[in-house]
């Protein structure tokens, strides 16, 4: 783990609490928005040592919890949580077929909206399943779509092979 | 040395929940509706987990508590056995009060302290005595009728031979016909009315009153009802079977008769 990479990471995670904050509404659709923190978080920790993945995933969720979501350690919890899971499925040739890739993803991303929502909507009079069904579930596919297009856009950058210590 | 490599082992995970538990601490610095039901959730989680072991640790205080239970039954059964006693014998006292202030005699009240059956011997042992003004011979009654005489006489106590004594004679007539007899006891809850005559007007049910001769008995009080006549040809007098007026079981209170005015009770 090289300081660029910290710093690269750290650059590209400001960007899109930036967008998330700013511009990410303008995209809703039907008032589904993706997390995009998360898809960044997944890819990191698909990436990167499981000790880096998860400061960065607690950090990167604290970060957008005091500019996003203004509710302190939710996001931290979660993307914590996601980091953990998703090194879990970290492949130790670095290369991740689309298959994989849509497999892992979908279950990563699901995962963490289920918790994500479902913290976020105690003590309300909504219930559970209005919430799952208006909002994980619409959240959880654009993510998805959106992680697709990364995955395709940013293939073959994103997956060259690397030397990953095995388990 | 080997916890070292444990943790090296396991540093995900101790790195893993040590961020957990900040973003824990995190979650529940914020004052919104998220937390404070969460809050909410585990008061109830605890209160119900307090009062299960509440209820757990009662079981253990059972022993003791029926033990308390039993001991408060216990008191209680008893005093409601002496209420029930006060109750009785204030209704009794009740009677005897009355009786007392619808005689024309000077009466001395004295309660049952002892009670002597044995063989042909009845008598009672009163809480009275000479420091009472009792004397001896005194005529001792119940409002239902005669039940003996004083005997024998201390400073605080008092003997008196019982209607149901073998030794026991008192001078009696038939009320309605004023046939004049001696009763006497005659054992198996039965008096005799001796010396009648076969021509004299008895009839079962009359009943058999003190005659007043001596001077002891004022004349006047019951002494029973006539049960049954028998009328053996070869005597000269009947053998009249009286049954007392008076429940010689059931008396606690006596009156002992001081003084009386003949007049009156003429």
């Amino acid at each position: 783990m090289s300081v660029i990479s910290l710093i690269k990471y750290s650059l590209i995670t400001l960007v899109i609490i930036w967008i998330e904050v700013s511009v990410l509404h303008l995209f809703a659709v039907y008032g589904a928005t993706p997390d995009l923190l998360l898809i960044l978080v997944v890819f990191v920790s698909l990436r990167e040592d499981r000790i880096f993945a998860l400061f960065f995933a607690f950090f990167a969720g604290f970060f957008q919890d005091v500019f996003a979501t203004h509710f302190w350690g939710l996001s931290a919890l979660t993307k914590l949580i996601a980091a953990l899971v998703a090194s879990g499925f970290q492949r130790s040739d670095g290369y991740y077929s689309l298959s994989y890739f849509a497999t892992t993803f979908s279950l990563l991303i699901f995962l963490h909206e289920l918790l994500f929502q479902f913290l976020f909507s105690l003590g309300s009079e909504i219930s559970f399943w209005r919430v799952m069904w208006r909002t994980t579930v619409p959240d959880a596919v654009y993510s998805f779509v959106i992680a697709l297009i990364v995955y395709f856009l940013f293939q073959n950058h994103l997956w060259k092979p690397k030397t990953v210590k095995l388990r | 040395m080997r916890l070292k490599q444990i943790v090296q082992n396991y540093r995900d995970y101790f790195v893993f929940s040590g961020l957990t538990v900040i973003a824990l601490l995190l979650i529940f610095s914020n004052q919104n509706r998220q937390v404070e039901s969460v809050k909410l959730w585990m008061t109830g989680l605890v209160g119900f987990a307090r009062h299960d072991w509440a209820r757990a640790t009662d079981y253990f205080h059972l022993l003791e508590e029926n033990r308390k239970l039993l001991a408060e039954n216990t008191r209680l059964a008893l005093q409601n056995y002496e209420l029930q006693e006060a109750r009785l014998e204030n209704e009794r006292l009740k009677v005897m009060l009355n009786f007392k202030e619808s005689v024309p005699m000077e009466l001395i009240p004295a309660k049952i302290i002892g009670r002597r059956e044995h063989g042909l011997i009845h008598s009672l042992t009163l809480d009275v005595g000479v420091s009472d003004t009792v004397r001896r011979n005194m005529p001792l009654i119940v409002p239902s009728g005669l039940v003996g005489k004083i005997y024998r006489v201390g400073k605080n106590r008092a003997l008196a031979q019982l209607l149901l004594d073998r030794n026991f004679r008192v001078s009696a007539m038939i009320q309605r016909s004023r046939v004049r007899g001696i009763v006497s006891w005659a054992g198996s809850g039965f008096c005799l009315l001796n010396n009648v005559t076969r021509r004299a007007d008895v009839q079962v049910g009359d009943t058999v009153v003190t005659s007043g001769y001596g001077e002891i008995f004022p004349p006047g009080l019951p002494v029973g009802k006539i049960a049954a006549i028998d009328k053996d040809p070869r005597s000269l007098f009947l053998k009249i079977k009286v049954k007392p007026s008076v429940n010689f079981d059931k008396i606690e209170e006596v009156f002992i008769i001081k003084r009386y005015n003949p007049e009156s009770l003429n």
